[in-house]
């Protein structure tokens, strides 16, 4: 500090030596560290934004993957249910092959009652399947037919569970209300009165509300059958010859799986979540959305275009539009949220990613500290070392300085010390020569006035006095001398 | 009680009026009222030290002796110290040629000069009365030197000046002055000033006010400004320092 100060008050030259140093040192580097922090800063945010879309985009596929195969072997099993109908069976036959099925006490016709009587379905092994008939109409010949042509279905519907781990029912529906379902599940959790063809799992393929004959899903929904949130993949069956509908094959997949793909989804810190919504912005998957399973059938009721701020539901929009991209949105604590989006092409949902910005930034952030604090000790170093050389260049003059004053002064002064050959040592070996001189040209000086004399020529001296004294005036003011000066002394 | 001081040298060129305005500055300073009388009436110049412009003045010792004007209106404030409260009043003489060549023809009563001297005294309750006199020992210096309570003979380490004071030491003792005192003026800087000090002391008997030294500032700036005023630190003003210290 002493240094500095020295330098700072007592060397003008010095100190522009010094601030040139700094301004051709520490200013490039502050400048180039702050260019430099802000180019990586940016790119690290840009390379967080690709990563997370990356991610999005590959949930998304593994979710799409899976609901494609379900897609995949529905469409098979329609294609086998509509060949299947169009085998012509032997009257007689079918009326024998129907007399296992059997009414039960709330008139339903199936096959729990013969399946009761060969031991229980669970004892029969896999591979079975039901039938439900609401029997207060006897089924016409017709629908005796299809519950007939149907039962070589078993081993195809029991293959594509095999391959579907998320499957659970796979059933036809034709369009007089007999089902066929598959595994086998006793008609007693059908309630009394209920017509397959008022649910959603028909309605939603039926020609009448699906004029393009497209595979349909049907939005998430509790199962009536108690195996908790599923969705139904459902195709309706047309005669390829005839054109006619035939019914709807459907395909009901538990989506616990494909929820947890969303739900498992931690980034960064782990801060950040993932979620599923439906074609409507409806909630399929989301941590802080919960969906009630209160009432079998029941859909899934938050709908995320109705939450949230508007920037939020303005990205919400985007998810139903099926569009991917990424944008930003305050949440409920005004922290701003980054949220990443890719849709699921094959239900039409999406999924979305959520990150607080903060940790997206996060790693630029922690590079911008660790710039800071190398620029600034850099800065340091060069400040240090600026300093350093000017009060080594500084010092020698200061020396010098004293020196050429001293001499100025007259006094004779030391040799200065030098320490090696440069520069400014150069220039004080000159100037201890110069000062050798003037010392020795001083001594010979002073030994010069010691001869100096002073000389008075008395004799001329008193003639001149002589001259003065003996004039009448001289006389007269040497006699009022005193007079006068006490005149002037008492004037008040 | 006035204490009149005489300032004078043998010779011409001693730094005479340039020593008498920075003494009489400096006792202004230290609170004390100061009047300054040029009587060098032959080669004026101390208002020129003072920076009094020569248009600004209208009455001189000149006109005083003449009987045209009061001697307190040819007084003028050259110089004032706000903190101390003390000032400076000169009375300059004519620098007009037909003015010298006038007084020089018609000559004057030396007791004229004596009764302007009172008179500026008693008008202005002066502390301290300077005179700056004409070199030489002419009837108006001689009486300059009578009236004053200290006499302060300059003189440069020159063999003539040590003659010609000499000369002037002897006159102010047969005088009974009271107080007479040397100082040694532009002393080069290859002399050894105690060695000075001891020599004129020892030649003259009288003591060594001060040892002022020959510089190239003082030269350059003394004839136009106070310069003991200007560089307070300068080996010159230091001089006049101890020098008003000894008054």
């Amino acid at each position: 500090m002493n240094i500095v100060q020295n330098i700072w008050t007592r060397g003008p030259l010095a100190r522009a030596f010094l601030m040139a140093l700094l301004l051709v040192s520490v200013i490039p580097i502050i400048s180039l560290s702050l260019l430099f922090v802000r180019q990586s800063t940016d790119a690290l945010t840009y390379q967080m934004q690709a990563n997370l879309q990356s991610l999005v985009q590959a949930k998304a596929s593994e979710i799409n993957g899976r609901l494609t195969e379900v897609l995949h072997t529905t469409e098979i099993a329609a294609d086998q249910v509509e060949m299947v109908l169009q085998h012509e069976i032997d009257p007689t036959e079918v009326e024998a092959r129907l007399s296992r099925y059997q009414p039960d006490e709330r008139n339903i016709l199936g096959l729990d009652i013969y399946y009761n009587q060969q031991g229980g379905a669970s004892e029969m092994g896999e591979g079975l399947s039901n039938v439900y008939w609401d029997n207060r109409l006897p089924p016409s010949s017709a629908v005796g037919r299809q519950i007939v042509q149907t039962e070589v279905l078993d081993p195809i519907f029991a293959s594509i569970k095999g391959v579907n781990p998320d499957t659970k029912w796979i059933y036809f529906t034709s369009p007089e209300g007999m089902m066929r379902l598959y595994p086998w599940a006793s008609n007693d959790h059908y309630p009394t009165g209920w017509n397959p063809r008022e649910i959603i799992f028909y309605s939603v393929a039926e020609p009448a509300n699906n004029p393009k004959l497209a595979p349909r899903w049907t939005p998430p929904y509790v199962d009536y059958a108690g195996a908790g949130w599923m969705t139904t993949l459902s195709i309706p069956v047309i005669d390829r010859v005839s054109g006619e509908f035939q019914g709807v094959m459907s395909h009901d997949i538990t989506i616990d799986s494909l929820k947890d793909i969303a739900l498992d989804i931690h980034v960064l810190d782990g801060s950040g979540y993932g979620f599923l919504i439906d074609p409507q912005g409806r909630v399929v998957a989301h941590p802080e959305f919960a969906s009630a399973v209160d009432a079998q059938g029941s859909q899934a009721e938050v709908n995320l275009l109705e939450k949230g701020s508007p920037d939020f539901q303005a990205l919400v929009q985007r998810m139903v539009d099926g569009e991917s991209g990424l944008g930003y949105f305050e949440d409920e604590s005004l922290s701003e949220q980054m949220l990443v989006y890719a849709p699921i092409t094959t239900t039409g949902w999406s999924l979305g990613i959520v990150v607080p910005r903060t940790e997206v930034v996060a790693p630029a952030k922690a590079m911008q500290t660790r710039a800071f604090f190398i620029a600034a000790g850099v800065a340091l170093l060069t400040t240090l070392l600026a300093v350093l050389l000017t009060h080594i260049l500084h010092q020698p003059l200061v020396r010098l300085l004293a020196g050429v004053r001293l001499v100025t002064e007259g006094h004779e002064v030391k040799p200065l010390e030098l320490d090696s050959f440069n520069e400014v040592n150069r220039l004080a070996d000159a100037f201890n020569k110069m000062a050798a001189k003037v010392g020795e040209r001083e001594r010979n000086l002073k030994a010069k006035v010691a001869e100096l004399k002073i000389e008075i020529d008395i004799q001329r001296r008193q003639l001149e006095v002589d001259s003065i004294i003996e004039t009448d005036y001289f006389k007269e003011l040497e006699m009022k001398a005193e007079g006068l000066r006490n005149r002037l002394r008492l004037i008040e | 009680m006035t204490k009149v001081i005489s300032i004078h040298s043998f010779r011409g060129g001693t730094g005479k009026s340039n020593i008498t305005a920075n003494i009489a500055a400096k006792l202004a300073q230290q609170g004390h009222r100061v009047g300054v009388f040029d009587c060098d009436i032959q080669s004026p110049g101390i208002h020129v030290i003072f920076g009094l412009d020569t248009n600004t003045i209208v009455n001189t010792i000149n006109d005083y002796l003449w009987g045209t004007c009061q001697i307190q209106q040819a007084a003028y404030q050259v110089f004032t110290d706000a903190a101390s409260g003390g000032s400076v009043h000169l009375v300059p003489s004519s620098i007009k040629a037909n003015d010298i060549a006038r007084i020089l023809r018609e000559s004057y009563d030396a007791n004229a000069i004596h009764n302007a001297f009172r008179e500026l005294i008693a008008a202005l309750q002066l502390d301290y009365l300077l005179i700056d006199t004409h070199p030489g020992l002419n009837e108006e210096t001689l009486l300059s030197i009578a009236i004053s309570d200290v006499l302060l003979i300059i003189l440069r380490p020159d063999q003539q000046d040590f003659q010609g004071t000499s000369v002037t030491v002897s006159v102010a003792q047969r005088l009974r002055v009271p107080d007479i005192k040397l100082i040694v003026n532009k002393i080069p800087p290859d002399y050894d000033v105690a060695d000075v000090q001891r020599k004129v002391e020892e030649i003259y008997g009288c003591p060594i006010a001060a040892l002022l030294p020959l510089s190239l500032e003082v030269a350059q700036n003394a004839s136009s400004q106070l310069f003991a005023l200007k560089a307070p630190g300068h080996p010159f003003s230091e001089g006049i320092q101890q020098l008003v210290d000894q008054l």
